[in-house]
This record gives structure tokens, sequence and C-alpha cells, in this order.
């Protein structure tokens, strides 16, 4: 059924008048603050605040230079990355596993398996976090096991290091993964697949030649969702991660309230948005040529 | 024509419906309830606190309702604070009347909260002037707790009683101590302002004290003692791990990972209370004692109810309440000790103390920030 553009153009307007007025435009005020412009902001917001710097007149780049030639953001920058990466490497390859199983494994075995990946979802991240932290911790339940029955001494534990905290954003961001691989599978034929192995082609080369690139579209959702989700967490780096080097979330949270510097932690915002900007830029082209793609078909 | 009988019938309702509200406002209006909003961001037991405080005040003046607004943990506290902020700048009446949130400093630098006086608040003359000129006249401290060294006196059979006892100790015993990251909890915050203060000049402690004026150039006073703490570091438990939070460290106290601990004292008497932690650990003040959290309690200036407000704060000041707080919350009275009855005080002989101020809000800001880049800095984790 074809909308009339009138019709079409009213149904949207409202939710992008809602956009505009409570994202857009209280954005672009942030974002003049952290360029220095004064009054961008209220300043009943910025009283108490210090280390703010303004611009006599127009904008002024002293706040970003300032952080980007701090040391510690940018080892905070550079961790907060490197988590997301390898947070999206080890979902994709976990993903990739149990859906290539429950695809070709049908059966209750394969369900269970499922299930038990879409776990996480229903556990809240809180919880979780405090979950691994007991397990991790020294007299944790990995600990003792290492102490008893591996005979480490003194054994080692990975709680309140940055390993922690990519377990734990693997932990969170599975779900996901496993429900959007087993889901780009189905898209697969078996005819194709039955083609295939007639001819001679191996798991390896069915897994590479064919699932892999039929598949594409679904490893860049999850891939860009994941690392936009893990580039801005909070609550697990705040309660399994270390004291430094910390990701950008809980940096940014401290910078806004402990040290009482809105400003920094405004243009720490921005840049991070900007991060993450460049990691959707795949995705949106590749959606973009897939509807390209579609119209013309 | 059914349409339309549907229509003009959900009209008339509608009809009905606003005109109700005209009529409601003049038998309300014969009654002059009023409702003081309080606005707390404390944790449970502060919640609980006010709302019997609010039963028995309203059990006193049936016609007036105490309401609270609990914001656990102050997770929401940014924005609520902007709330205020702007209802102030638009000229509106605030959201709430009276408050011991956690952004008295920054609301005093924009002018929000009502100056008090001994006429319209009497019992201001139970407090110590000191804290009530600290807090630039506009909070009275209703509630307090001091932080306080907690250790385990089956392990440690000679806790230290002086900041420099208490390094040594930690040097002779790497791994049983922690405090928490300043910028979490004020447990561990008390313990590096403290750590920071040694040797410091008492004119440079004063200025540091002083809300009123920030020069952040007194602040290089503290960075030989800042980079001592971060040498001290390593002999931190798990060579430096600062838990977020004043309550992870009273667990790793629970479960014996670490044997001492700078606590607060109403968090860890209420923990002990509740067999949260074990009966062994045990609470001692230092010589020179911790800063103490005298909480202020602070009247909205853009209140629709100011002088209801500072009639509920003038009767949360009178001895007979502060003794009732001092139970419920294990913590120590915002009035001065002389004024309770003499066998309330002989109960908390042990800890009495005045409450040490600790270091003025942008100072204290500045204090996570370096404390961030050296202290966290330098621990061999991550």
């Amino acid at each position: 059924m074809q909308l009339r553009p009138g019709v079409a153009m009213a149904m949207a307007a409202l939710p992008v008048a809602v956009i505009a007025v409570f994202i857009f435009y209280p954005a672009i005020g942030a974002v003049l603050y952290t360029l220095g412009v004064k009054g961008a902001v209220s300043l009943a917001f910025t009283a108490g605040a210090t280390h703010q710097v303004f611009a006599p007149k127009g904008i002024t780049l002293a706040v970003y230079t300032g952080l980007l030639a701090d040391p510690e953001f940018q080892r905070d920058m550079l961790v907060t990355v490197l988590v997301a990466a390898l947070t999206v490497a080890i979902c994709l390859v976990i993903g990739y596993s149990v859906a290539t199983f429950a695809r070709f494994r049908s059966g209750p075995l394969a369900r269970w398996v499922t299930g038990l990946y879409l776990m996480p979802l229903f556990i809240p991240i809180v919880i979780a976090s405090y979950a691994l932290v007991a397990f991790f911790q020294p007299g944790g339940w990995l600990t003792v096991f290492m102490y008893h029955v591996l005979g480490m001494k003194p054994p080692p534990s990975i709680a309140f290091t940055t390993a922690d905290v990519v377990v734990g954003e693997v932990w969170a961001s599975i779900p996901f993964s496993v429900l959007v691989l087993t889901s780009g599978m189905t898209a697969i034929n078996d005819d194709w697949l039955q083609a295939a192995r007639d001819m001679g082609a191996g798991p390896l080369t069915l897994f590479t030649r064919f699932v892999l690139p039929l598949t594409q579209l679904q490893a860049l959702i999850v891939g860009t969702f994941t690392a936009i989700g893990v580039l801005g967490s909070f609550t697990v780096p705040y309660v399994t991660g270390p004291n430094a080097p910390q990701m950008l979330g809980v940096a940014m949270d401290a910078y806004y309230g402990a040290f009482g510097r809105p400003q920094q932690a405004e243009a720490m915002a921005v840049m991070l948005f900007v991060v993450a900007a460049i990691v959707g830029v795949p995705y949106v082209w590749a959606m973009a040529r897939a509807r390209a793609s579609a119209r013309r078909s | 024509m059914r349409a339309r009988t549907w229509i003009a019938s959900a009209l008339s309702l509608l009809m009905v419906g606003l005109a109700v509200p005209a009529v409601v406002p003049a038998t309300a209006a014969t009654n002059a309830t009023t409702t003081i909003n309080v606005f707390d961001d404390g944790d449970t037991n502060i919640q609980q606190l006010f709302l019997n405080l609010g039963a028995q005040y309203h059990k006193l003046h049936p016609n007036i309702n105490v309401n609270v607004i609990f914001n656990q943990h102050g997770l929401d506290d940014n924005s609520i604070y902007s709330r205020l902020a702007a209802s102030a700048q638009a000229g509106k009446p605030a959201p709430f009347d009276i408050t011991d949130g956690s952004f008295f400093s920054k609301g005093a630098a924009a002018g929000l909260w009502v100056k008090l006086g001994t006429k319209a608040v009497p019992n201001l003359k139970l407090v110590n002037p000191t804290l009530i000129r600290d807090n630039l006249y506009m909070a009275a401290p209703y509630r307090g707790s001091e932080v306080v060294l907690a250790y385990n006196s089956a392990t440690v059979k000679n806790p230290p009683h002086t900041l420099a006892g208490l390094v040594n100790w930690i040097k002779a015993n790497p791994g049983q101590f922690d405090y928490c990251n300043p910028s979490d909890g004020g447990s561990g915050d008390a313990f590096v302002q403290a750590m920071l203060s040694m040797g410091l000049p008492k004119a440079t402690l004063t200025a540091l004290q002083n809300p009123n004026k920030y020069t952040a150039s007194i602040e290089s006073a503290w960075t030989k003692n800042l980079q001592n703490l971060a040498a001290l570091g390593k002999d931190i438990y798990r060579h430096g791990y600062y838990p977020p939070g004043n309550t992870n460290v009273l667990n790793l106290l629970a479960q014996g990972a670490i044997q001492m601990a700078t606590v607060w004292s109403d968090q860890s008497t209420a923990a002990l209370k509740a067999g949260q932690l074990p009966k062994t650990v045990k609470l001692l003040q230092l010589k020179t004692p911790f800063y103490g959290g005298a909480v202020p309690l602070y009247v909205v200036k853009n209140s629709p109810h100011v002088a209801a407000a500072e009639a509920f704060l003038n009767w949360i000041l009178a001895p007979k309440q502060q003794l009732f707080i001092m139970n419920s919350v294990s913590g120590f009275p915002g009035i001065e000790w002389k004024y309770l009855p003499a066998k309330a005080r002989a109960q908390f002989a042990s800890v009495e103390a005045p409450y040490f101020p600790g270091f003025a809000g942008q100072y204290d800001s500045d204090l996570h920030t370096d404390w961030q880049k050296v202290v966290a800095g330098a621990s061999s984790n991550g």
C-alpha cells in the first residue's frame, strides 16, 4: 500500500521532531560547549566546574587538544577500542560456531545450546558483573579450583583487569550475535550446500566460500552494534575493571561527576561518538547497497 | 447517526471531566494542606529515616504531609540537579523543597539554596558554628558519620592509632589493607585526604578546606604525598586495586580478603548489627581523626514552601529527633554532642569527636583527578 507523500511526511514528522528537539538541539549545545562557546549550556549546570576553557570569540579547540595530549586519555581511548575489537572478534567466533552447529545439526541438542547462549539476555548486567567478580577474584571459584585441583600456588586471578572486562563484555554481547547469525543462516539454501557437497567441497570450503559470504550482512550487523555497545559501556568495566586504564564510559562519568570537569567529559563523549560513527560507516554503506540492489531487482 | 451520538457523549464527558478540577481546588483551599517534598540520594536506610521522620512530623502537624523523593546512590543526581537549576533559572517552583543531596556545593556556587538564620531556624544555635560557616550559612548538618579504621581483631592484635603507624602497618602486611576509589566513596576519599595532608602547614590545610576561594596552584603542596601514596600502592590489596565504592571494601573485609580498611562509622556499625561483618571486626578512630561527613540539610530557594521547609528542618535539629536519627542510622548527631542527654552521650564516648572538615568541593574534585592520574596509574594491574 502506497501512502500519499503528504501523509507519509506527516507520520514521520513527529518522531523526527522528538529527535530534533530532545537529541539534536541539546547535542549541538553540548558540542558548542566543548568548543568553548559561553552560554551554549546553562550556567547553573556548569557552576562549580573547574578547568573550563572558554573562547573570547568564536570557538577554541583547546579542550580537545588538551585531552588528546593527555597520556591517560590516549591510553583509555586505546584500551576502549581494543576491548571493543576483541569483544567483536570473540563474539563472531563464538556466534558463528553456535549458529553453524545449530544450522547443520538441528535437533534438541542444538536448541538447548542456542537457548543456553541466549541466557545472558535475561540476567541484569549489574548482577552479572558482580557474579563475574565473585567467580574470578582470589578466593572465588576459579582460583580455589586452580589451587586445589591444578595445584597452582598461588593461583593467578584475572579479576579487576582488562581481561575480566573483555570476558564480561563478551558475556553480555553473545546473545545478540547468536541471534543475528542464526537468523542469517536460515537464508542459506540447503540446495546450494548440497550441490557444493556433491562437487566435493569439504566443510571448511563450505564455511569459507558459502556460509561466510552469504552471512556478510549479518556479521556486519553483529560487529557494528557490538562494537558501538562496548565502546560506551559502563557497568562491566566499572565493577570488574582495573582502576587504570579505564574504559571511556567510566572515565567520562568520573570527569563529569567526581572530577568536576563536565567540559572535558563532554569532549570525550564527542570523540567517542566520532569513533562510533566511523564504526557505523561500513554498516550504513552495506545497508544502502543492499537496498539499492533490492530496488533494482 | 451512531457515530455522532458517540462523539457527542464523549465530548460531554470530557466537559464534565474538565469541570471537576475547577470545583475541587475550592474545597482543597479550605484544608490548606501543605506537602513538603524531601529529596534524598543516599542509601535505603536514609530513605527509611526520612519516611519515619515524615510520619512523625505529620502526626504533630496533621496539615503537613512530608513526601520523600528518593534516588538511590545519587545515580540520577546530575539530571535532577540540572532540572532544579533550570527551574530556578526559569523562575518556576522547584521540584522539591528540602534536601540532603550531594550537590550542595554546586548549588551553593550557583546561589540555589536559602541562607538560614536563627530567626527562622532557632535550633541552628545547637550546631557548631564552624560547620554552619563552612556551609556558607546555607545548610545545617542533621546527621553525620566519621570515617574510621576497621580492623579484624582476630588477626590484628595491635592496631595502629596514628596515620604514620597505619602506613608502617601496611608496609609490614602487604595486601591486607585496602581503601575504595576516592571518587566513588567517602571512606577512601577520607584516607587519601589524610595522606595528602601529612606534614602540610596549617595555613595550606585551612585554604584547602575553604569553600569560598579556589586557587588551583596551592594543590602543588600535596604532590610529594601523592607520590608516596602511589608508591604505597604495591602493598595495597592486589598490588593496588581500589574498589569502586564503600560497600565493596566492606565486602572484602567481610570475606577476609583484607584485615583492615577505612570505613564509614555508620555504615560499618549498621553492617555489624546486621551480621554482615564478622563480630571480630572492630572500629577505632586515629589520633588525628579522618574527616567526618556531617551531612548538610538545606532548603531550596525557589521552593514554594520555604517557611514550612525551614520549620521541618528546625524540628529535625531538636535533640529528641537527633537522638532518633542517631539510633536509626547508627550515626552521629548534627548538633553538638553537649546538647544530647548524658546517657546517650556515654554510649558513644569512644568515638565522640568533633567533625573534621574535609577539603572543599573543587579541591576534592582535583584530588580525585590527581589520584586517578598518579595513584591509579601506578598500580601494576590493567
